[in-house]
């Protein structure tokens, strides 16, 4: 009987398998509606090949191919019925089949494979340029009074603190930090200045004497002829942004700057001889 | 009618007319009695009810099978139990195969028993199946039709038949 063929074909199937099976077909064979207790009938005749011995001599040659969208939802509804074990993380429904070198199948499985996760993918696809604060202005003598002419303004930004986020998918966690590294103010006069750190805050409860900032900047001119009468001073905070992953990978996602913009008059101060 | 169904008929009709025989002293029954007409009417209905989910349960075969749905809505509205198992079992490895099936059936059912919650039906259906390679359409089993003589067993399901099992009696048969 043709169909007792098919039985060892899903024998030998069943064998070699090491993936998870799409149909435990023990005992009721591969055909279609009819049994007599070992085979299944209506579209069940095969081709009289016998796979289970063939599959021991001859090499196998096997394939994987993704599902289509379609056959997938197929495999969806598999699971819901308890013909295919549920799907673990990320990934996507493949059809894996064995061949032998005559084209006769010899198993044919229904697997959910990982997608391969990048880590550097991934870091991108984390990192938002959002997480990363714009610079808090400030200035001494504040923004809001006015500055002078020969007389140091002291700069310092806020937020000057590493920022992380994190992101997992298929079994890799990737880690992206942006550092801040330095700030560069464009004074508004022509003037660029250049500072390593995020400056250092006047204390106006301290005495002025004991205080040294390393960022500053002298205006030479006042701003009587600018816009509004105004200086407008551009403060832009750079951070390099890297990124580590639990399989032991990093990477550099590049140098990303942040601006924030005040407007500040400056003014001269006359001496008046007596 | 069919001649099973003319004997399953007789059959009724022998016992009735027995029953009858009991009450009415050695008169002679006739087969117009009222309850006899009824019982018959409703045994008619009752075998096209369990002739037509032996159909619907070929139907949903050949619709779950191409596109290849082992899960098909259709299969548990017709089949139940073992031979619901054993149809999606087949289907699942077609499925994984990548194989479709395409064709017909014709059907020559004959309904062999009826009570109130089972049935059997006795069939040489002619398969007109055959399985195709989804993706190339090519055809991987052998060309021929065959005819094939099965018993199935129906069993009455919230209110409706379903096949529960179908057991091949023998390869080829005559219709």
């Amino acid at each position: 009987m043709r169909a007792l063929s098919r039985i060892a074909a899903v024998v030998a199937a069943v064998a070699i398998t090491t993936t998870l099976t799409a149909a435990p077909a023990s005992g009721v064979g591969t055909g279609g509606a009819w049994t007599n207790g070992e085979d299944v009938g209506a579209g069940a005749r095969d081709d009289g090949a016998d796979s289970r011995s063939r599959s021991g001599s001859g090499s196998v040659t096997c394939r994987s191919e993704r599902l289509s969208d379609e056959e997938a939802r197929v495999v969806v509804d598999m699971v819901a019925i308890g013909f295919v074990p549920p799907s673990e993380g990320e990934g996507a429904w493949y059809r894996r089949r064995c061949w032998t070198d005559d084209g006769t199948i010899v198993s044919a499985d229904i697997v959910w494979r990982p997608i391969a996760v990048s880590a550097s993918a991934l870091a991108s696809d984390a990192w938002d340029v959002s997480r990363i604060p714009l610079p808090g202005i400030n200035l001494n003598p504040a923004e809001d009074r006015d500055q002078v002419v020969n007389v140091e303004t002291w700069m310092w930004v806020d937020g000057w603190a590493p920022v992380s986020a994190s992101a997992s998918a298929g079994g890799v966690t990737v880690t992206v930090t942006a550092s801040p590294t330095h700030v560069e103010w464009v004074m508004g006069d022509g003037a660029v200045v250049e500072c390593a750190g995020p400056g250092r805050p006047y204390d106006e409860s301290r005495p002025a004497d004991g205080q040294v900032t390393d960022c500053s900047h002298t205006y030479r001119r006042s701003s009587a002829t600018q816009p509004d009468q105004r200086y407008r001073i551009d403060a832009t905070s750079y951070w390099r942004v890297t990124w580590t992953s639990s399989t032991g990978e990093s990477g550099n996602l590049g140098v990303v700057g942040r601006t924030s913009s005040v407007r500040v008059r400056v003014a001269e101060i006359q001496a008046v001889n007596g | 009618m069919t001649t099973s169904r003319l004997v399953a008929a007789g059959l009724l009709a022998v016992v009735l007319l027995g029953c009858s025989g009991d009450d009415d002293g050695g008169e002679s029954p006739t087969t117009t009695d009222p309850a006899s007409e009824s019982t018959t009417t409703t045994t008619a209905a009752a075998d096209a009810d369990v002739l037509d989910a032996y159909r619907g349960f070929w139907d949903a075969y050949l619709a779950a099978a191409d596109p290849m749905d082992p899960a098909h809505p259709d299969l548990e509205l017709f089949a139940t139990g073992a031979s619901l198992e054993a149809v999606r079992d087949a289907f699942a490895d077609h499925f994984a195969r990548g194989e479709v099936i395409r064709g017909s059936v014709d059907l020559a059912p004959k309904i062999e028993q009826l009570d109130d919650a089972s049935a059997t039906v006795r069939d040489c259906y002619l398969d007109q199946t055959h399985i195709f390679d989804s993706e190339s359409g090519a055809q991987v089993d052998p060309p021929e039709d065959a005819t094939f003589e099965v018993l199935a067993t129906l069993v009455l399901e919230d209110g409706s038949w379903k096949v529960s099992s179908l057991d091949k009696v023998s390869d080829g048969c005559e219709r």
